[in-house]
């Protein structure tokens, strides 16, 4: 019984084309030891591309919520909403810090931030910002998109982790029963994974990932994220999309829950 | 024994492309007869050459023209892919007034139009071009400009041809001032205004767009 993911992220033809690095940052972590069951936290962020330093921030906010979370889970000081709440506001601290020692403003640091952490007693979500999480807890294919991609009227204006409000107009989802698949992406993916009007998930996107995954064995993490750098450099994306592209995905492999 | 892994069998959702609205309000009275009218001409078909060039632009910049000297729409909004550039014609005097308005009117149509067929799209450009001064009124429409600019709802660009009322283009629109078209480069201008829909059109959230200087066809 555990979880099993995978994860990748590549720089866009935009940001190949001016020579900018890719700007997404992402982090998946199985916190095994949780005391009931088997715990996945997954995390990705999209540097904004008007920051100085978009691409810093968003592997900073993404390390700094993993961290947050995982500690919170091994010394049993997990509290829900309140704990998935806290990730962010540790990843927005630090952005603080880091604008102070560097001596340069927060808003240099702009990123998005999707957060979710699933066990078998919890499913919580956490969002700022574009880009998606996809859930289900039942063994059809239909994906939830439980938060709405945040953007504003226009499709290139959206909120970040370091805009003065961020905490408050966070969306934070909670469900009681266990995911059994979920998927995390940046917006450079959105209008290839999302059926939009629907709020799902388009299902043939995401099949082949957790197809693949429920057949993987042991020792074949390597081989998965060089697939999935594969797959989102091959043409079939690069002709959808010239932005950065992170997909983050992960099954849960066990007994199915009595529903 | 390795198993080749591939997720390659992935298929797409098949979303519209946001798009970028461009609507150009283009003087056609009896001063632009002759050279200015053709230069205008040439310039209109370098800029769908341009946008034909840059496969993103091609499905999500809209272009829309209304030549006024009367008010005419020339071309309703369309994909740059299908826009054919209209010949246009010389005529008589300058309603800009009323050409402005239908112009923010067809831009807001356009905007609900994508809102209700669920497709994103960027803050819509309205683009004028005139060598004279407006022989209607123009006071109102300046105010649609003004509150259009003010809450986003349009980016308001104004070009100047020679002889045209600088300070009334300042009026319409103080917070982005005219530019003055050098000589007759409406070439130049043209090819800056298919790149910056270009910049427009692949823009990602939060990026702050920055434009190209108009050096090479506005006088600076």
């Amino acid at each position: 019984m555990s979880w099993r993911t995978v994860g990748g992220s590549v720089a866009g033809s935009s940001h190949r084309a001016s020579g900018t690095p890719c700007q997404d940052a992402w982090a998946v972590r199985n916190l095994g030891g949780a005391p009931c069951g088997p715990v996945v936290a997954m995390v990705v962020a999209d540097g904004a591309g008007s920051a100085a330093r978009g691409g810093e921030g968003a592997a900073l906010a993404v390390r700094a919520a993993v961290a947050h979370a995982e500690d919170a889970l091994a010394t049993g000081r997990w509290h829900g909403e309140e704990t998935i709440r806290a990730c962010f506001m540790v990843a927005r601290t630090q952005l603080m810090a880091e604008a102070i020692t560097r001596g340069c403003s927060l808003g240099d640091f702009a990123c998005t931030l999707l957060m979710a952490v699933l066990g078998r007693q919890m499913t919580l979500l956490a969002q700022i910002g574009d880009g998606a999480m996809v859930v289900a807890s039942h063994h059809d294919e239909t994906l939830f998109v439980p938060i709405t991609p945040m953007t504003g009227e226009y499709a290139n204006v959206t909120r970040f982790l370091t805009d003065d409000d961020a905490m408050a107009i966070m969306e934070v989802r909670s469900f009681p029963e266990p995911a059994l698949r979920a998927a995390l992406l940046t917006d450079g993916l959105q209008r290839l994974a999302l059926r939009w009007g629907d709020e799902v998930g388009h299902a043939p996107f995401f099949r082949p990932f957790f197809d693949v995954l429920q057949h993987a064995g042991e020792g074949q993490e390597a081989s998965l994220g060089e697939a999935m750098a594969t797959f989102l450099e091959s043409p079939g994306v690069r002709e959808r999309t010239d932005d950065d592209t992170t997909l983050v995905c992960a099954l849960w492999v066990g007994p199915a829950p009595d529903v | 024994m390795t198993q080749q892994i591939s997720f390659s069998a992935a298929e797409f959702a098949d979303n519209p492309e946001p798009r970028c609205a461009c609507l150009l309000l283009l003087d056609v009275s009896g001063s632009m007869a002759g050279t200015p009218m053709a230069q205008l001409n040439e310039g209109l078909r370098a800029f769908r050459q341009e946008l034909l060039l840059d496969p993103l632009a091609m499905k999500r910049v809209e272009v829309a023209i209304v030549s006024f000297g009367p008010v005419t729409i020339e071309s309703h909004f369309t994909e740059a892919g299908g826009f054919m550039p209209p010949s246009l014609v010389a005529r008589t005097d300058t309603p800009m007034g009323e050409a402005i308005t239908r112009g923010i009117e067809m831009v807001r149509r356009r905007k609900e139009e994508y809102r209700t067929h669920g497709i994103a799209y960027y803050r819509p450009w309205i683009f004028l071009i005139t060598d004279g001064a407006p022989t209607d009124a123009w006071e109102d429409a300046a105010k649609a400009v003004q509150v259009g600019e003010a809450s986003r709802a349009f980016a308001f660009f104004s070009v100047g041809v020679q002889g045209a009322n600088m300070d009334i283009l300042t009026a319409l629109n103080p917070d982005r001032a005219p530019l003055k078209l050098q000589g007759l480069q409406f070439r130049e201008l043209f090819t800056w205004l298919s790149g910056s829909l270009k910049s427009v059109s692949r823009s990602t959230p939060g990026a702050e767009l920055k434009l190209d200087s108009p050096r090479g066809w506005a006088v600076l």
